[in-house]
């Protein structure tokens, strides 16, 4: 393969809010350029994962390298590194930024700016990159170019001027898209020969070729056979792979040198020693210093997940820590719980990614989960002076040991067209919101600054957003710091006995109210059983909230003749089927289901 | 086919008409039709094809030179006395051929379409016993349920029974009817118990899926009793009943000493049984088949008489690929979940006859938790374990425990 100089080397990224194109633009570029014909495209190439698609989203980069014939006639390299899609994710935006030296902004022409557009069209900024406008959906008859134009100049201070006015579905001026990555988007310049230094933007696991590390050539450049080594974590390890990324498959290179994107497949058995972020260099003539950002991301979200079936916790193991190797952001520990048995406390980004790995754990690894409410890290300050972070609330000391607490809160920014600006309010201060302040983008939408309880939007925040602003509110967040908070802990105690995997910390204005909600689904989530069961919720020994399931009198099939058999049949085994799903807890047997139903509270209220 | 000579078959046979369908009837059934005519044809059709199938299974059986006995027979529905006493008599000569003096012979009638010549033609056929469909002594509570009949209706011919010389009826009641109170089920059972008849069967109502009274609960429409009266209800049949000399020997089954239904016992102690007519199952040797619920399929298979050698063919046709043999396990699942409906439980020492292996190497855990939690209890004199009235209440949840 003939070696292309890095004037004819373009990486960048497309950026965008969810819904606005972004894979769809992929797409036809993909599909422009030639390498591949329109049947062998399907339908999304970026989005590969199934899970990816049904839900619309992209959550793992995926990246691809195609060859475009530019009008002067020269074919260049076009390296497009995907970015997920969602606030949860984006440290991971973050890195494969930092991979490009130019990013498309894709705004859809009827929408407008969404605050999720903003947010990574800032972390583009930062990250020093040529931000390249492109209007999408210019063929829905509400779009107006021309006032999206200038809310991008307006708002984000970006010239749209000669922004390509595109269809990315109907393929509508995507040669302009692809000329302007030439002439925006900058080559990368990087030193050939000075020592070989690569970012790694993220990393796969593959059954046959181990950890595959994706990453971007700043200087130098590596080839097979060479020590590679992770400067970050420090692992070493000899490259037995090169390459670069066709469309959906893995194409070997002799090397990988300056301004190139591609992957390195090395002796490699533990993704853990693949961060994302990290800096990777030749373990013989390391580079002076590793590229700046890395960070080990910090989960936000936690939560308990154990099997259903206990005998699966090795095989629960093994899934966690195959999707830990694509996933440097997911972390988990073993803990016990007297209910649930062996399982682990799992650290997320946020709830998506939770209901992501969740998903992935039963449908890829077809394990039956059980999950507890998820929580965050709380600070809990002892009257000893130490401090503690606590992220299972069966960790909590005990109250007379506790000085006080501090939870995490958040900046978000909520931007809502003015209609709902009243309703959103009112949401942000159910959910103890602080509000900071509120900008008109232009007249119709306005831009609301609220610091919030990160507990207080892992729930269900972001439905009840959008529910209440009709799907128009888009929300943007991170993490702001930590305020010293009211709060306590709410244990469930079913037939007196407390249930550990259903006890969580909250605020004490809210724990009444939450009580009364978990002991009332409880209630008609527990099957009755041979005796009557008090379910009670209770801060400390003060019980604040029972209901009763009565004790089973009744569950008899009156008649059972010749022709009713079978049908007796069925019914005992879904019965018995039933009793496999329970968790017996002393003499009570707990469906699953229960564990799960208090976690959406909301849902019927 | 040894059994079947040794300890004779149990024969059913299934009429599906009805005058009209009850509120809460899940069973396969439905009005004959609404012209006089048009009823009368379709009852004879009907007819003619389920004497198509008795001799099909008739030739089958001598084919593989089993000497048929029926130790018992059993028609029932639906309503067979819907059908003119004439068409009765056919089908019941046809399988009268079968029984002796010894066989239970019963027929369920519906009070309200028992007529004399009915109950000729039960005598002409040696039917030796009835099953009177009553449900309550309340006319508005007949009402509710959709019954055809008054409890003056069913006195009639429960007199006009007692009158021809039938000592073996049977009286269905329910509890739990649509707008029932303690006092009126109470007031039912007193009645019922002053007839003095042989066996009572005494159930609760049940919600089908798929009946006018489970639309008329999702719709908020069904005013049936809360679960204290339910239970009130429930004991009071088994005190009331007990009283009266009638002993419990299945789940929702009384009668006297000695007159319990053998026909249905066969289906809770794994016996052999033939069903015939539309939709019935059988169950021979470890084998278990189900004829076709589709009324018209039925008739055209059974048109007309089987060829020499095809009535195997066409019994097949009927049964279609419902054909399972059972596994051991699901043999053993049976054995207990079927036997334990009954009061006396089953006998340990017959499971192991039947598959070699002990109960309480295959049960042994499930039974000891339930001797522990008071819901199963073991005669230790005869080798028994069976529920204990707790244990009867909440059948379901024990029995789903023997499903291995």
């Amino acid at each position: 393969m003939e070696r292309t100089g890095q004037s004819h080397i373009r990486n960048f990224c497309i950026i965008a809010h969810i819904d606005h194109g972004k894979s769809t633009l992929a797409d036809r570029i993909i599909e422009k350029t030639g390498l591949l014909t329109s049947r062998e495209m399907q339908a999304q190439v970026l989005d590969n994962m199934e899970l990816e698609r049904e839900r619309g989203i992209t959550i793992k980069a995926q990246t691809v390298r195609i060859i475009y014939k530019a009008n002067n006639g020269e074919e260049y390299v076009f390296n497009l590194i995907d970015t997920p899609g969602h606030v949860d994710f984006n440290y991971e935006v973050s890195r494969s930024l930092a991979a490009c030296e130019g990013a498309i902004l894709i705004v859809d022409a009827a929408q407008g700016i969404e605050a999720q557009t903003l947010a990574n069209c800032y972390l583009a900024l930062d990250h020093d990159l040529e931000i390249m406008p492109v209007i999408n959906k210019i063929d829905l008859p509400s779009a107006e170019p021309e006032r999206v134009k200038a809310e991008i100049e307006d708002v984000i201070g970006l010239d749209a001027s000669d922004a390509p006015l595109i269809s990315a579905k109907m393929g509508t001026n995507i040669e302009q898209v692809l000329e302007q990555i030439i002439t925006k988007i900058p080559a990368p310049s990087g030193d050939e020969n000075a020592p070989f230094k690569a970012l790694i933007f993220d990393s796969l696991y593959d059954a046959y070729k181990g950890v595959i590390i994706f990453c971007r050539v700043f200087d130098g450049s590596v080839k097979k056979g060479q020590e590679i080594l992770m400067m970050a974590t420090g692992a070493k390890a000899d490259v037995v792979e090169t390459g670069i990324f066709g469309a959906g498959r893995f194409i070997p290179s002799d090397e990988l040198s300056a301004g190139m994107v591609g992957y390195i497949t090395a002796s490699l058995k533990n993704v853990q020693d693949t961060r994302v972020g990290d800096t990777v260099t030749l373990a013989a003539s390391p580079c002076s210093e590793a590229l700046p950002g890395y960070k080990k991301v910090q989960p936000m979200v936690y939560c308990g997940l154990y099997p259903s079936d206990g005998a699966k916790y090795p095989d629960l193991r093994d899934a966690l820590e195959k999707l830990q190797l694509n996933d440097a952001a997911l972390q988990f520990e073993a803990e016990t719980s007297i209910a649930l048995g062996f399982g682990f406390r799992c650290g997320f980004l946020g709830l998506l990614h939770l209901e992501i790995i969740q998903e992935r754990l039963e449908r890829e690894y077809n394990l039956d989960l059980v999950t507890t409410a998820p929580g965050v890290i709380y600070h809990v300050y002892k009257t000893n002076g130490e401090m503690l972070e606590v992220t299972n609330p069966s960790n909590l000391p005990d109250p007379s040991e506790i000085e006080h607490m501090e939870e995490p809160v958040v900046s978000a920014e909520i931007m809502v067209t003015k209609e709902f600006v009243g309703a959103i309010m009112t949401l942000c201060q159910e959910r103890r919101g602080v509000y900071i302040g509120m900008e008109y983008m232009e007249e119709t939408r306005a831009l609301l600054k609220y610091e919030l309880p990160l507990n207080e939007i892992i729930y269900d925040f972001f439905d009840a957003l959008k529910s209440r602003s009709r799907g128009y509110a888009s929300l943007d967040y991170e993490m702001k710091g930590y305020v010293p908070s009211n709060l306590v802990k709410l244990d469930i105690l079913i037939n007196h006995e407390e249930i550990d995997a259903l006890s969580f910390i909250l605020h004490a204005d809210t724990a009444y109210e939450r009580g009364r909600k978990m002991c009332g689904k409880l209630k008609n989530e527990i099957p009755r059983q041979l005796f009557e069961i008090p379910i009670q919720a209770a801060i400390g020994s003060k019980i604040i909230a029972r209901e009763t399931v009565k004790a089973m009198r009744k569950d008899v099939l009156a008649k059972c003749y010749g022709g009713d058999i079978s049908r007796k049949r069925k019914l005992l085994e879904k019965q018995k089927e039933g009793k496999k799903r329970m968790r017996q807890f002393g003499s009570v047997e707990i469906p699953q289901q229960a564990f799960m139903s208090v976690l959406k509270l909301d849902e019927d209220n | 086919m040894r059994t079947i000579k040794k300890d004779g078959l149990s024969l059913y046979i299934h009429i599906p008409f009805c005058v009209r369908k009850c509120l809460y009837c899940d069973f396969l059934s439905f009005s004959a039709g609404n012209s006089r005519d048009g009823a009368a044809t379709k009852k004879q059709e009907y007819v003619k094809a389920l004497l198509n199938e008795l001799a099909a299974w008739e030739e089958i059986f001598n084919k593989y030179n089993k000497k048929i006995y029926l130790k018992t027979v059993f028609i029932g529905g639906g309503t067979p006395t819907c059908l003119e006493p004439p068409l009765l008599l056919k089908i019941a000569q046809a399988a009268g051929k079968y029984t002796d003096e010894n066989t239970e012979f019963t027929i369920e009638a519906n009070p309200g379409t028992i007529t004399g010549s009915h109950i000729e033609i039960f005598k002409e056929a040696r039917i030796n016993r009835i099953s009177l469909g009553l449900q309550s002594a309340q006319d508005n509570e007949l009402l509710k349920l959709g019954r055809i009949h008054t409890f003056g209706e069913f006195l009639d011919s429960y007199k006009s029974l007692m009158e021809a010389g039938f000592n073996n009826i049977n009286i269905d009641i329910m509890a739990g009817i649509p707008e029932q109170t303690l006092e009126s089920y109470k007031d039912t059972l007193e009645k019922v118990l002053a007839l003095k008849p042989q066996h009572i069967s005494a159930y609760s109502l049940i919600i089908e899926p798929g009946t006018e009274f489970y639309r008329m609960q999702e719709q908020g429409k069904l005013n049936i009793a809360d679960e204290d009266t339910d239970r009130q209800m429930y004991s009071m049949t088994r005190e009331m009943l007990k009283k009266h000399g009638y002993s419990r020997y299945e789940i929702s089954n009384y009668s006297k000493k000695g007159m319990e239904c053998q026909h249905n016992i066969t289906y809770w102690t794994g016996g052999n049984y033939l069903g015939t007519g539309l939709g019935a199952s059988s169950y021979i040797d470890g084998i278990r088949f189900t004829g076709t619920s589709d009324y018209n399929k039925y008739i055209s298979i059974f048109k007309n008489r089987a060829l020499q050698g095809m009535a195997e063919k066409q019994v097949k046709e009927n049964t279609g690929s419902s054909l399972e043999r059972l596994s051991i396990k699901s043999q053993m699942e049976e054995f207990m979940f079927l036997g334990l409906r009954m009061c006396k439980g089953v006998l340990k020492s017959e499971f192991a006859d039947r598959f070699g292996i002990s109960m309480d190497k295959v049960y042994g855990d499930v039974i000891k938790y339930f001797l522990q939690t008071g819901l199963m209890a073991e005669n230790v004199n005869n080798g028994r374990v069976y529920l204990t009235d707790r244990g009867i209440d909440i059948s379901n949840y024990v029995l789903s425990d023997f499903i291995l």
